[in-house]
């Protein structure tokens, strides 16, 4: 009896203790989410208000359902023209995903599994391409995509502009790949080579399909990547049929005349896409961002 | 054999060559570009540059308090950041434990992270208004107006409010980087530790830290470059005032370019910029590994 | 030359070697359907920027820039793109820029490239910045009737011609004024008493100005010194002067002018936490009681009050210390349409230009921007609203003039920003300090030269 009553005490104190651990825990991630939302919602309520009411209301104060503004949304759509923008990302998006998944996959396979001359120079070309500032030479990339054209066709304000600059420059996909290559048994290549495969067909054949997984981790962070960059369209594609989400966005914030609730919309409104995106491709996210990471 | 070998040259060079192509001209060519400019006095507008040494590089280092003071609020980017280390490690733990839940909380820590920057810089903008802003609002009902501050107008506070949108942003993002961290250290190793009756000090100190110390260092390699090339929010969100206040040095190059016309002065802040990169991830380097030798 | 047909060669090359990799897939001929595959991602890359040229062979393209959001509403309205097709089977290809300053910013980067539009409409600083680029029209018809472009011309050529000329002013909400029992100010001391008196009620804010967004404070910083000195060129004189910004200078004096505003706090540091965007819609609801803008003004109030302006009055901002004193205001003249030298289209953009400036188009588009017309015999009416404040007043106008090449470089050369000088006046930085920085900076930078 005695010694149940001993030993039953230190574990009553104990699980007190892990439920006010477990009390504050839960605080704290509260606190987080509120943090994390209060812009968002403040944003939300803001994109369905009028202006009179936007400069008098309690800026948490929901809008009556019964008034909703709905013109803010239908600017948005009408004149911002915010589906061509959303049609010029997707573009964007699809056709970088190729191409940039292709070329990652083709450079981490050959960089993880021969040795030639220059490689040294070949990665340390790569690591240029990460530490260089390129908001500032952007001042002399700017003159040779300028100066590019194929016949008559000029590269400067089309959507290859950008594609070749996503193309250009991107460690992450390489990281990416090279982990997944590692993966990959050297054995797997001998034998498709004693079959009389060529290095092409090798690649093609058995590789590339083997990297499905680290693919998709790839599409789904150059999604997200493309479809918030700013800076790039909107240096490269100034043509008003040319606007991106992030660019037509822009435009709503104009300082002489954009006003406030229809730029909340237009807010809304961009932020949708990745956020579907990101709810349902959570994992591969988590998995592209955590490897790039981890590499280094 | 020789076939082979040649086949493989082959090979090699035809994988190789697009992405190299690209990497050369819109990577390396614009770096060697942009060094060269740095030593003219080029307007943007004439055809000519005049070539005039190392003097853009002396004006930076001797003539221009603004640019070591746009410098200054690069360092609160980084200390600030580095301040929240601790807490990111935390929620990391938190969110490592067998709490209920913790998937959601996961999501919603690192949803800031993945939505479109000028987006939110556009919303926080407003946030912080002092007239009718939500933060000002929200502290006035909540009965705290004695905080309530011109978020983006004071010259003491401006570069805060600025970092608050930087740490909304990118610390889930680091919590994120840790859980990866935590969840690749060995179940055996940690239920091997409690066994032999570690506590949870010990079990921090000796298990965790040194796991993720590689995650450490990566987040202060972001931390540190993220810092020195801050752009968008304080351009988008004050355009660096008022005055030159909230000015970064990115913002300030990028001023000196477009609105002073001095892309030569523009340029060797550029390569000045890249110099510290490269100096100071070196540096980290080294501390790093000095540090992990000595484990 | 060799740089471009370089870079065109290295062009088809990485298109060739694209292709042959993807295309070498040795390996039996079963993956017959994945080089189909692979190869369809190469398609899109190339082909699909040049579904979006037009084939029809007869029509004359043209590309124009604009920045001005209030432009591109009127543009949308009246439809440019369908008109100047209709009249003069031109395709006209519109770029839009969000503000002026990504607008420059673009051009100068895309000057340095050679790759301009074939017209668009510069402010009047821009002049000197473009002149040797830009094609004299001094031969054009449309110049020849405007009547300011001969007064900006650049070294005696014409090298832009302005589309508009407007006012600046003071605008009001009338039952404030009743309210408070203020009457329109007619000099530069009443001004600050009306606005003591509002800010005073405790009630308004008396001027809307969103100083986040430095420029907003231009009809004081830019436009004051000016007006004092009765120079609309009073930037190029600056550039001769080796210590324009002393006390007995005209800009020191506007500067002096302005802070008294903040120190009598009709003006405070909490508008420097709020963007022009913010301000502005204050007006409607009426939460502030003044703004000082120009007549670009008008569309936004109309947009805010739904085209009701009998609560909204006028005024010319006074500036004279004493009523007897003479009564100045500023004339902008804006929307300098050039074309540049080397544009393969010329005579498009002529073309164009002089169907722009012809009834049919010009008449319509400035009733609907609420300007003042440029153009000799074409003649257009402003709203009541802004005619109350010129017909109230006598004035002397004063046309405003950009700075010239010197005056640019010294600019450049000693970053003088006078809307971040103002800005930082409302911070409570030390004016004579600044003005005193400014002489030596300015000083310095001449004797360089």
């Amino acid at each position: 009896m005695r010694t149940e009553l001993t030993m039953k005490s230190p574990e009553m104190k104990l699980s007190k203790k892990v439920e006010i651990s477990k009390l504050l825990s839960y605080l704290l991630l509260i606190a987080i989410a509120v943090i994390v939302f209060l812009p968002i919602i403040i944003t939300l309520f803001a994109s369905f208000k009028t202006a009179i009411q936007l400069g008098e209301e309690f800026p948490l104060k929901p809008p009556a359902l019964t008034s909703l503004n709905f013109e803010t949304y239908k600017t948005v759509f009408t004149e911002g023209k915010i589906l061509l923008g959303l049609k010029n990302s997707l573009i964007l998006v699809a056709v970088s995903i190729v191409i940039n998944s292709l070329l990652g996959a083709m450079t981490a396979y050959v960089l993880n599994r021969f040795n030639f001359r220059f490689k040294k120079a070949v990665f340390g070309l790569f690591m240029l391409g990460m530490i260089i500032p390129t908001l500032i030479t952007e001042i002399a990339r700017f003159p040779i995509i300028h100066s590019m054209q194929v016949g008559d066709f000029k590269v400067y304000n089309t959507l290859l502009a950008p594609i070749i600059i996503y193309a250009a420059a991107d460690l992450m996909q390489i990281y990416i790949y090279t982990q997944f290559v590692e993966k990959i048994s050297i054995s797997l290549d001998e034998s498709a080579m004693m079959d009389g495969c060529s290095y092409y067909g090798i690649f093609w054949k058995i590789i590339f399909p083997l990297l499905l997984p680290a693919t998709a981790t790839l599409a789904i962070i150059k999604t997200v990547d493309i479809l918030n960059d700013m800076y790039i369209p909107y240096l490269y594609m100034p043509a008003a049929n040319l606007r991106t989400m992030t660019t037509t966005l822009m435009d709503f914030s104009n300082q002489r005349s954009g006003s406030w609730e229809t730029l909340s919309a237009a807010i809304m409104i961009v932020m949708l896409p990745t956020l579907i995106i990101f709810l349902i491709f959570q994992k591969y996210i988590f998995s592209g961002i955590t490897a790039g990471a981890v590499k280094e | 054999m020789n076939s082979l070998a040649r086949q493989r040259n082959i090979f090699i060079i035809s994988f190789l060559f697009i992405p190299m192509m690209l990497l050369l001209a819109f990577v390396l060519y614009p770096t060697i570009d942009l060094f060269r400019m740095s030593l003219t006095s080029w307007d943007g507008l004439t055809t000519t540059k005049e070539f005039i040494g190392l003097e853009n590089f002396r004006k930076i280092l001797f003539e221009s308090p603004d640019v070591w003071n746009s410098l200054k609020n690069n360092w609160i980017y980084f200390y600030v950041h580095a301040l929240f280390i601790p807490l990111e490690l935390m929620v990391a733990i938190l969110l490592d434990s067998k709490i209920r839940g913790s998937k959601i909380f996961k999501s919603i820590t690192f949803l800031p992270y993945i939505i479109n920057g000028v987006a939110i810089a556009y919303a926080f903008a407003f946030f912080y208004s002092p007239f009718n802003g939500a933060l000002n609002e929200i502290l006035k009902s909540i009965g705290m107006e004695g905080l309530q501050r011109n978020w983006l107008g004071e010259e003491s506070v401006v570069n805060y409010s600025l970092v608050a949108i930087s740490l909304w942003k990118y610390c889930g993002f680091h919590v994120i980087l840790f859980l990866a961290g935590l969840q690749s250290i060995p179940k055996e190793l940690i239920e091997a530790a409690v066994m032999d009756g570690a506590n949870a000090i010990q079990k921090f100190l000796h298990i965790i830290v040194p796991s993720i110390t590689l995650v450490i260092e990566f987040i202060l390699f972001h931390n540190m470059r993220g810092a020195l090339q801050v752009f968008d929010i304080p351009f988008v969100v004050t355009g660096g005032g008022p005055g030159y206040a909230s000015s970064t040095f990115t913002v300030y190059t990028l001023t000196t370019a477009f609105t002073y016309n001095n892309f030569g002065m523009a340029s060797a802040m550029g390569v000045t910029l890249l110099f510290m990169i490269v100096i100071l991830s070196w540096l980290q380097n080294k501390i790093f590994h000095f540090g992990g030798k000595r484990l | 030359m060799m740089k471009r047909s370089l870079t065109r060669t290295l062009c088809l090359m990485l298109a060739l070697v694209f292709v042959m990799t993807i295309g070498l897939i040795g390996c039996g001929q079963k993956e017959a359907p994945k080089q189909d595959a692979a190869a369809k991602t190469e398609e899109p890359k190339k082909e699909e920027p040049k579904k979006e040229e037009p084939k029809k062979a007869e029509s004359k393209k043209l590309k124009m820039a604009m920045f001005s959001s209030e432009q591109d509403a009127t543009y949308k309205k009246l439809n440019i793109v369908e008109s100047v097709k209709k009249a003069k089977n031109i395709d006209l290809e519109i770029e839009k820029f969000k503000d002026s300053t990504d607008f420059e910013n673009a051009m100068k980067i895309r000057k340095a490239a050679n790759e301009l539009p074939d017209v668009f409409g510069l402010k009047p600083y821009q002049l000197s910045l473009y002149k040797d680029i830009l094609l004299p029209l001094d031969d054009t018809d449309f110049a020849k009737n405007n009547l300011y472009a001969k007064s900006y011309a650049m070294d005696g050529k014409i090298m832009g011609v302005p589309e508009c000329s407007f006012n600046e002013f003071v605008w009001y909400r009338k039952s404030v004024f009743k309210e408070l029992n203020l009457s329109v100010p007619k000099t530069w001391p009443e001004f600050v008493e009306v606005g003591k008196k509002i800010k005073a009620s405790g009630k308004y804010v008396p001027l809307l100005m969103g100083q986040k967004d430095d420029w907003t404070n231009y009809p004081f910083t830019e436009f004051m010194p000016a007006l004092i000195a009765n120079d609309g060129a009073l930037w190029n004189k600056m550039a001769t002067q080796d210590e324009p910004f002393g006390k007995d200078g005209p800009y020191y004096q506007a500067f002096a002018k302005y802070k008294q505003l903040i120190d009598e706090k009709v003006l405070d540091k909490s508008l420097l936490g709020a963007g022009n965007d913010q301000m502005k819609v204050m007006f409607g609801p009426k939460k502030g009681a003044m703004a000082a803008f120009g007549a670009w003004f008008y569309s936004e109030i109309n947009n805010q009050l739904k085209g009701d302006f009998s609560d909204v009055g006028t005024f010319l901002l006074p500036i004279g210390d004493k009523a007897e004193d003479p009564f100045r205001t500023i004339v902008m003249v804006d929307g300098f349409w050039a074309t540049p030298k080397d544009s393969k289209n010329i005579e498009t953009a002529k073309e164009f230009l002089s169907w722009y400036f012809g009834k049919d188009w010009y008449l319509p588009y400035m009733k609907d921007r609420a300007l003042v017309s440029t153009v000799k015999d074409l003649k257009t009416e402003i709203p009541a609203v802004m005619q109350e404040a010129l017909d109230a007043q006598k004035y002397e106008a004063v046309v405003y003039d950009a700075g010239n090449d010197d005056f640019i470089k010294l600019q450049n050369a000693t970053k003088f920003n006078f809307k971040k000088m103002g800005q930082e006046l409302l911070l409570g930085k030390d004016m004579n300090k600044m003005m005193d920085d400014m002489n030596k900076a300015w000083k310095a930078a001449r004797a360089a030269k």
